[in-house]
């Protein structure tokens, strides 16, 4: 290890797939620019613990067990009862959310084994047992949070053990986190922003698609009741479907379909320069990675109301609407087929993404800030 | 940051007002006619298809005295003799002529009401369609 870097590990349950790994990816890298990361992941993994080099980064996968999906549903139903109060939740059912918040014993061990100076936590759903070994360093939460039930009752126990600082990656978390912690001190919310690989695209689409102009839409599933009822309002109107997550593309126009077709980010970047607009029809989600994407390509967004980051990026850049419904939804797609409103909101979110979300030294220099403690 | 004139916030706020109130067809019965039965130049025709009447007060005028009046009664009789039955015919044919222009009047106004009435019917048609169609779109069905 060179002399005087410091030692920082990442504990994380999610580092291969979804927007959760690609921001502790990118939390972890603005580490490694001056510090030794090693990255604890804990996903789930069964049998003795793995370790290898991932670019950058140490990574040792311990055997730990995933959170029960019926966790949420239960948490949601005991906040509801209680008012939304976390501290009003008796204590064997908070003693039962916990054990259905999955475990990873194993995390401790390794974290008293490596003594980094600092740690970082990712995610705020999981039971990760950081406590005790975290006890004498830096420690911070990278909440990772789409919404504040979870989190209302995963940040009061939290904060009770004592973060150094919880750490952000926009504007909507960062509120999000000062409202949900009430008394609790405000500062500890370090928000690092969030800085985007420079995307790039001339228009033209990957290799091989047709080269008309489409809405991209973005969507996790195939059944989004937002689709039908835009193919049903615009018969004619060209799509390109993309799913991130599962890297797969479809062509539609009407209700005809074409065949899915995988797509590399590079490729949805081309399509993202080329659209006429982007539709993100997905859930809230950690951070709206393509509405920024589409924002710096100069392509206008059209997001739900209540997608939680993503709107507050295409309200904050005036580069986007929203809606509530399917009818406002159709109004809003109606208003973007107008060039000179999809001209002009697509030159202010260019504007504001260059400028807020492009600057690489900003983002190391924050997280450095917000983990280690100082640049 | 570059000026522009749109504001994406004053966007979704108009989308939200126009959302706001209930839904109508465009289509709607244009009510700037007046009906044909009542146009004056009608009314007028009716009033003037008779012509007999303009001819009868000079056929039974008792005629003036002298030659002068012998001459007039002389020419009328000649006249009256030569072209009546054409002038009969003629009395016929406008009084069928205002009979037909009478019958497409009745037609007119019955064809406008007619289309006012679909236009009404197509227009509740519609709303209850568009209804059916958006509940269960609005519930995730579609």
């Amino acid at each position: 290890m060179p002399e005087g870097r410091q030692l920082a590990t990442v504990v994380t349950t999610t580092w291969s797939d979804g927007s959760g790994a690609y921001l502790v990816r990118r939390v972890a890298a603005a580490l490694a620019t001056s510090a030794e990361v090693t990255v604890i992941v804990a996903d789930g993994h069964r049998g003795p613990a793995v370790s290898c080099a991932d670019g950058a980064f140490w990574v040792i996968r311990v055997p730990s067990q995933a959170p029960e999906p019926r966790r949420a549903k239960l948490l949601q139903e005991a906040l509801t009862v209680g008012g939304g109060d976390a501290t009003a939740i008796p204590g064997p059912l908070r003693a039962e959310l916990r054990r259905l918040a999955g475990s990873a014993p194993g995390v401790s061990q390794v974290i008293r084994s490596l003594a980094p100076d600092a740690v970082v936590v990712a995610g705020h759903r999981h039971e990760l047992a950081v406590q005790g070994a975290v006890q004498g360093r830096r420690t911070c939460l990278l909440a990772l949070a789409v919404d504040d039930l979870a989190l209302a009752l995963s940040l009061a126990e939290g904060v009770g053990h004592g973060w150094d600082s919880i750490l952000t990656t926009n504007a909507y978390e960062a509120d999000l986190l000062q409202s949900s912690l009430g008394r609790s001190d405000p500062a500890l919310v370090h928000n690092l922003g969030f800085c985007l690989e420079r995307p790039s695209g001339d228009g033209t689409g990957p290799a091989g698609w047709v080269g008309e102009r489409s809405w991209l839409v973005v969507l996790d599933s195939p059944g989004s009741p937002g689709l039908a009822y835009l193919a049903l309002r615009f018969p004619s109107l060209a799509m390109v479907l993309v799913d991130p997550g599962a890297g797969a593309a479809v062509v539609v126009r009407g209700r005809h379909r074409g065949g899915e077709a995988p797509i590399s980010r590079t490729g949805m970047w081309e399509l993202m320069a080329g659209a006429v607009a982007t539709l993100d029809l997905r859930p809230p989600q950690v951070i709206a990675r393509e509405v920024l994407e589409s924002l710096i390509l100069g392509t206008p967004v059209v997001v739900a109301a209540a997608s939680g980051a993503a709107r507050r990026c295409a309200e904050e850049a005036n580069a986007g609407l929203w809606y509530r419904d399917q009818p406002e939804l159709a109004a809003c797609v109606a208003r973007m087929l107008e060039r000179q409103i999809r001209d002009a909101l697509g030159a202010q979110g260019r504007c504001w993404a260059t400028a807020a979300h492009a600057d690489q030294d900003a983002f190391v220099q924050a997280t450095k800030i917000g983990v280690l403690g100082s640049a | 940051m570059e000026q522009s004139d749109v504001a994406a916030g004053s966007i979704v706020e108009e989308i939200r007002a126009r959302a706001r109130r209930p839904w109508a067809p465009s289509l709607r019965p244009d009510q700037s006619f007046a009906p044909m039965v009542a146009d004056p130049n009608l009314g007028y025709l009716h009033r003037h298809w008779e012509l007999r009447k303009t001819l009868e007060p000079a056929s039974r005028r008792v005629p003036a005295g002298g030659v002068r009046g012998l001459v007039k009664v002389a020419f009328n009789r000649l006249s009256l003799g030569a072209l009546g039955p054409y002038l009969e015919e003629e009395q016929e044919l406008l009084a069928h002529l205002v009979r037909v222009v009478d019958a497409l009047a009745h037609r007119c106004d019955a064809i406008v009401a007619a289309q006012a009435a679909e236009i009404d019917s197509l227009r509740a048609d519609l709303v209850e369609l568009a209804a059916r169609i958006e509940g269960p779109i609005a519930n995730g069905d579609a």
